[in-house]
């Protein structure tokens, strides 16, 4: 059963040297086209497309689902895999993300909700987009700057060591699987 | 009768036109655009400056006049950029009715104008209408602010980005329904909004207002306006609500929802003056503090406010739909009854939940500071913080300041080729709580933290960093017993130790030698006590003095390699005494450091230095020419002594033979190639046999003729 697209939030201007386009169906049934340089970024998505055998021929005819990642993240993720598809790749920090700097543009796009943001970063370890989970990371590690530990607790939901003790025994108090 | 022709300004050649254009002042090239089609070309052709309107003011033309039309004065405030420079213009528009004035133009300094003019016209508008049109001015009106009576026509020919102001004041002392109908119709995205007219009571159309932050001088009279109005922050500094309005609204805020069209949700209520008429909780499901629903501060960060209220003592109440919000009403005997109300919007990131990978990079992404403080959270958040790879620190210095503060230098080493990085860290003591571990970048690599107990928290970061030990601790200030606890490791396994500050006390100074007992460079810039005599404790490899010690005995009393003194006490006499005393002297088992260089600078001459001593010149079969000495700040360097005279001690060489046997013990025990128990057998005529016979015997034989067989 081909998926009609509900809504084509991604228009894609292709390059001329590379014309080939992706399908993509999100888990809303959103279809979003991406090209070639840009599916690359995520490891996930290339694997599944070198070993589907799809070729610029059949790769529009061949949407890839994508069951695990809704409309809005896979708009995300495309926009950024679009934005990044040429870069240079960088060579690896040594020790710490904390190395590189944040583009401006990616800070915006990441400029959503916590929820949507620990969505995107869950649809990114699934997508395997390197890229974008340092970004998301760095982002969430940026939310911890001039904060105090009292605000760190709330800024990322920590529990206190006497929540964590409670919690700890209701589950040690709690009967197992087999009742 | 003469012609008048005009100037024919577009016949100029193409460079003289565009000096033209562009040395008129923005308000004439934006009129002459508007001369015709053409004219619009020419003037737009060239580089158009950047512009933004920054204010504007309706006041009185005079303070003393009634409030009639005639006395409209709008002051119009442009910005021009252009690179870092800024000019401010300023238009005075003012509306007249002597008919020989309108129309005039009077420039009163280089960027400043009066326009007079017919006061039916809106010439604001116009004037801002053209000039925001013309240069294409997007940026929002920077703040708007009326201290006059408001009438329809000012709003008219309103541009849009009139109807956009950030800031809108409003500072008549009374205002009426329609003036502030008027307002809240023409602007609905305020940044901030500020009044100090009393809102009639018959007004209600609150639903309009809509800003992010109100401050209003006198609180809309019912809570019809608390609960209409559009805000995130209203502060109220005069109310004739009671507490049981107030009860009301809080139940009816219960009953509320966040409600998407809305554009913002209210985050705190501030209000003064609250008339006491009821118990303000009544018939109120309020909940005291739990910590596990929020935290104990309520945080305030803007630019112009950055601290956190105290809520651990006022109650919460907690909406159907999760919100959760704390109310306080604070009741002052000499003064007005205050009303607080918080609504905790912070929803916390759960960053344990993150996949593994994830996890790992956002504490990697963490700086020191960050890292250190989500240690601090919890237990659990400890383990995390931890477990991934850590950066190699080390602290350079601490400096413990005459304010109390702490200056401690930190530097994160990083594989070759990338040089190390160094932070220097300002610890602020703070009575705020709320501030305790807040940290905030000076600049570059500097920063400020805020903490009740500095000393703790280099001890919880040299504690979570592994770091054992500072390279050198600096005292500005009085030395105390807490310096030492033994949670300092830093300090206390410091290797180098100075002390800057007046005058140190003799606890100060015992306290120092009894506590720290691997000083390797101890230097002292203050006055030690004339009576102190306790320099036998005095333990470190180099000693720098400013004031040399009471008497020359101490020189000696103390257990050091190198000791310098620079500041001028001894005599040639005394030196003479000390030379005496060191022939005398023998080297004491206690002592950890064998004297290798004293240096006294400054000495005044009264007799000769070596009287009577047996002084002998140098004999190159005893020691060589250069002295081979290095310290702190001379690695190493040589000092010829071939013109200098020796002195030679007889030291006693007092050794049991129970010392020589423990030695021996000990010797054997280090050496690797030494024979186990069945390698060395005893035949029956007492002959050994070793593992290799022929070299056996030397080493017995050595051994005995060394050890036993001499002293036994």
């Amino acid at each position: 059963m081909s998926v009609e697209p509900e809504v084509p939030i991604v228009q894609v201007e292709e390059v001329r040297e590379n014309p080939v386009l992706y399908k993509i169906i999100s888990s809303d049934n959103h279809v979003f086209t991406i090209s070639e340089h840009a599916v690359k970024l995520s490891k996930t998505l290339w694997d599944l497309i070198t070993n589907l055998g799809l070729t610029a021929e059949n790769a529009l005819d061949n949407p890839i689902p994508v069951e695990n990642v809704n409309g809005k993240n896979m708009e995300t993720i495309v926009q950024f895999c679009e934005r990044h598809k040429y870069d240079e790749e960088e060579p690896e920090y040594t020790n710490y993300i904390r190395e590189f700097v944040l583009p401006e543009w990616d800070r915006q796009l990441l400029s959503i909700d916590n929820e949507e943001l620990f969505q995107l970063i869950l649809a990114t370890n699934y997508l395997d987009i390197q890229k974008l989970m340092d970004y998301c990371c760095r982002v969430i590690g940026d939310m911890a700057k001039d904060k105090t530990p009292e605000e760190l607790r709330i800024i990322y939901g920590i529990p206190t060591d006497a929540e964590d003790d409670a919690l700890e025994r209701s589950a040690s108090d709690s009967p197992g699987p087999s009742g | 009768m003469t012609e008048i022709r005009g100037f024919p300004l577009f016949s100029l050649p193409y460079v003289a036109l565009k000096y033209v254009v562009l040395s008129c002042d923005i308000f004439s090239r934006s009129n002459l655009s508007l001369c015709s089609r053409r004219s619009c070309l020419m003037t737009r052709a060239y580089k158009m400056p950047k512009l933004e309107i920054q204010s504007i003011d309706f006041s009185k033309n005079k303070e003393i006049e009634n409030e009639v039309s005639e006395s409209r004065k709008n002051v119009v405030v442009v910005k021009q950029f252009e690179e870092e420079n800024v000019t401010t213009h300023v238009f005075n528009i003012i509306a007249t009715d002597m008919k020989e004035d309108i129309g005039k133009i009077i420039q009163s300094s280089e960027f400043e104008w009066e326009y007079h003019h017919d006061p039916s016209v809106n010439l604001t508008g116009i004037l801002c209408n053209n000039i925001s049109k013309f240069y294409n001015i997007k940026s929002p009106l920077k703040s708007f602010s009326a201290k006059r009576q408001l009438n329809s026509l000012d709003f008219d020919h309103s541009p849009n980005i009139l109807s956009r102001p950030e800031k809108v004041y409003i500072l008549m002392e009374s205002v009426s329904t329609e003036e502030l109908d008027m307002v809240f119709s023409k602007w609905q995205d305020m940044q901030q909004l500020l009044t100090r007219a009393e809102i009639p009571d018959e007004y209600d159309k609150y639903g309009i207002w809509n800003a992010k932050e109100m401050y209003l001088r006198y609180a809309p009279p019912t809570i019809k306006g608390l609960l209409n109005m559009n805000y995130e922050r209203l502060f109220c500094r005069r109310s004739k609500l009671k507490t049981s309005d107030l009860n009301l609204f809080l139940k009816k805020w219960l009953q509320s929802t966040e409600k998407e069209e809305s554009k913002y949700n209210i985050h705190e209520i501030r209000l003064s003056q609250i008339e006491n008429d009821s118990n303000i909780f009544e018939d109120l499901p309020v909940i005291p503090w739990n910590p596990r629903q929020r935290g104990q501060f309520f945080f305030l960060r803007n630019p112009i406010q950055n601290f956190g209220i105290d809520c651990s003592r006022d109650f919460d109440l907690l909406r159907d739909d999760g919100v959760l919000a704390t109310v306080s009403y604070v009741r002052s005997p000499h003064l007005y009854d205050q009303f607080y109300f918080y609504v905790w919007q912070v929803r916390g990131f759960p960053l344990f939940s993150l996949p593994y990978v994830a996890l790992k990079d956002v504490v990697l992404s963490f700086d020191i500071y960050s890292r250190l403080n989500l240690s601090l959270c919890s237990k659990k958040s400890k383990s995390i913080a931890g477990f991934y790879k850590m950066p190699m620190l080390e602290i350079e210095r601490i400096n413990f300041c005459e304010n109390s503060e702490h200056i401690v230098t930190i530097s994160e080493i990083y594989p070759s080729p990338k040089p190390k990085i160094t932070h220097t860290l300002n610890i602020i003591p703070s009575n705020i709580e709320a501030n305790y571990g807040k940290i905030t970048e000076i600049s570059g690599l500097e920063w400020k933290l805020h903490h009740n107990s500095p000393i703790n928290l280099i001890a919880k970061f040299s504690e979570f960093y592994k770091l054992p030990q500072s390279e050198s601790v600096f005292f500005k200030r009085d030395v105390e017993e807490s310096d030492f606890s033994e949670e300092m490791i830093a300090v206390f396994n410091t290797s180098k130790l100075g002390v800057q500050k007046k005058e140190l006390t003799t606890e100060e100074l015992n306290l120092i030698f009894t506590k720290l007992h691997n000083i390797q460079v101890f230097s002292i810039w203050s006055k030690i006590p004339e009576d102190y005599d306790n320099h036998e404790i005095w333990k470190a490899k180099e000693i720098w003095l400013r004031d040399p010690p009471r008497t020359v005995e101490d020189l000696l009393r103390m257990d050091c390699e190198r000791l310098i003194c620079n500041r001028p006490k001894f005599k040639t006499s005394d030196l003479n005494l000390f030379l005496k005393k060191w022939m005398q002297s023998t080297l004491k088992k206690e002592e950890r450091y064998l004297k290798r260089e004293i240096v006294v600078f400054k000495v005044v001459t009264d007799s000769n230095l070596f009287e009577d001593l047996p002084i002998t010149p140098w004999n190159p079969n005893l020691r060589g020419q250069y002295f081979q000495g290095h310290c702190q700040y001379f690695p190493f360097f040589s000092i010829d002594c071939s013109q200098g005279f020796d002195l030679l001690r007889d030291d006693e060489f007092d050794v049991s033979n129970a010392e020589l046997l423990a030695m021996a013990k000990k010797l054997r025990q280090v050496d690797t190639n030494r024979a186990r128990p069945d390698q060395v057998k005893l035949n029956y005529q007492k002959l050994t046999v070793t593992r290799e016979d022929s070299t056996g015997k030397t080493f017995l034989e050595s051994r005995h003729l060394t050890f036993p067989l001499t002293f036994l």
